[in-house]
């Protein structure tokens, strides 16, 4: 008897049950859903304060996935995109720790009369740790702390 | 990989992928983790494939790969060290003729790195240079594991007199 015929014919019996290709596929699915999940967070930037938006302010933001998603970052400020290089020039994207990073955003104008605004940002292909961003406006961080404090006072 | 290509490549390779996570395994509910496991890197994969052959190659060697992971785990070693004997049941298989039943358990029988190069081998027809390739050998290991295993079947499966 030929063994390798033998082998073969044996060996074709075995068959993945068309039980596991579903499976496979669900399990395809969910990875999908998932993938499309991390795709797209919102991160919302309250900027409480005028004072915090003069010059050289800092936001210190706290998030793991927020170091790999920098290149990502989709900028809205009161609900209008805007460019992120505008306000997030390479020198302005500090990566701080794998905790969080930091970003200093030069020249923010708030809108006419308005003594706060808010800046949402949009994170592309980030993990699953941006659910838990979340931002602080953090003023002891500034460059240009003096100048933040007169901006303040005035 | 477009969802079209993933579905296709599920079809085409579920049961060569199984097959061989069964030789490494030896019970149908391990084989099944590991094919599933398989297919999900697949589809992760953002790399495209040169011809049909280049996938299934990949598939073969991710399925030996999480294999072997998967046999050193501690929770594999720690669970599954008593029921670990590759029987019919656990491969839960059934043959058409004793003589199938006893090679399939023969097969099951042999060291795990020698089952897969058997079954790429004979079931597969790959050669020994493709086998090495894909498995990261030597052809001479290839070899030696290949002729060893011809040895432990035919001891095996003296009754049955087999043409190797």
């Amino acid at each position: 008897m030929n063994f390798k015929e033998e082998y073969r014919s044996t060996f074709s019996q075995i068959h993945a049950s068309e039980a596991l290709q579903q499976k496979i596929m669900e399990a395809t699915e969910m990875e999908n859903k998932t993938m499309n999940l991390t795709k797209s967070k919102k991160v919302i930037i309250s900027i409480l304060a005028a004072a915090a938006l003069a010059v050289g302010s800092a936001l210190a933001v706290s998030a793991g996935a927020l170091n790999e998603a920098v290149e990502n970052i989709r900028l809205f400020i009161n609900g209008e995109e805007v460019s992120a290089s505008d306000y997030l020039s390479e020198d302005g994207v500090k990566v701080i720790t794998e905790d969080g990073g930091e970003f200093i955003i030069y020249n923010f104008d708030l809108p006419d009369g308005a003594e706060s605004a808010e800046i949402e940002m949009y994170l592309d292909e980030v993990g699953e740790d941006a659910h838990s961003t979340s931002v602080v406006v953090r003023g002891d961080v500034n460059t240009d702390q003096e100048e933040t404090e007169r901006a303040a006072a005035e | 990989m477009s969802d079209e290509a993933f579905t296709q490549a599920v079809r085409e390779y579920s049961d060569t992928v199984y097959r061989v996570c069964l030789h490494i395994c030896r019970n149908r509910s391990d084989a099944e983790d590991l094919t599933q496991n398989v297919f999900l890197k697949l589809y992760r994969h953002a790399e495209a494939f040169r011809d049909e052959e280049h996938l299934k190659s990949w598939l073969i060697r991710v399925a030996v790969n999480e294999g072997k992971s998967h046999m050193t785990s501690p929770w594999h070693r720690r669970t599954f060290c008593s029921i670990d004997d590759g029987s019919l049941e656990e491969a839960g298989v059934t043959f058409s003729s004793t003589e199938q039943s006893e090679l399939f358990l023969a097969v099951m029988a042999l060291p795990p790195k020698y089952r897969v190069v058997v079954h790429l081998y004979y079931y597969e027809n790959y050669t020994v240079g493709e086998i090495a390739a894909m498995l990261d050998l030597k052809e001479t290991t290839v070899q030696t594991q290949l002729m060893r295993a011809r040895k432990q079947l035919k001891t095996l499966l003296s009754e049955a007199d087999y043409e190797f």
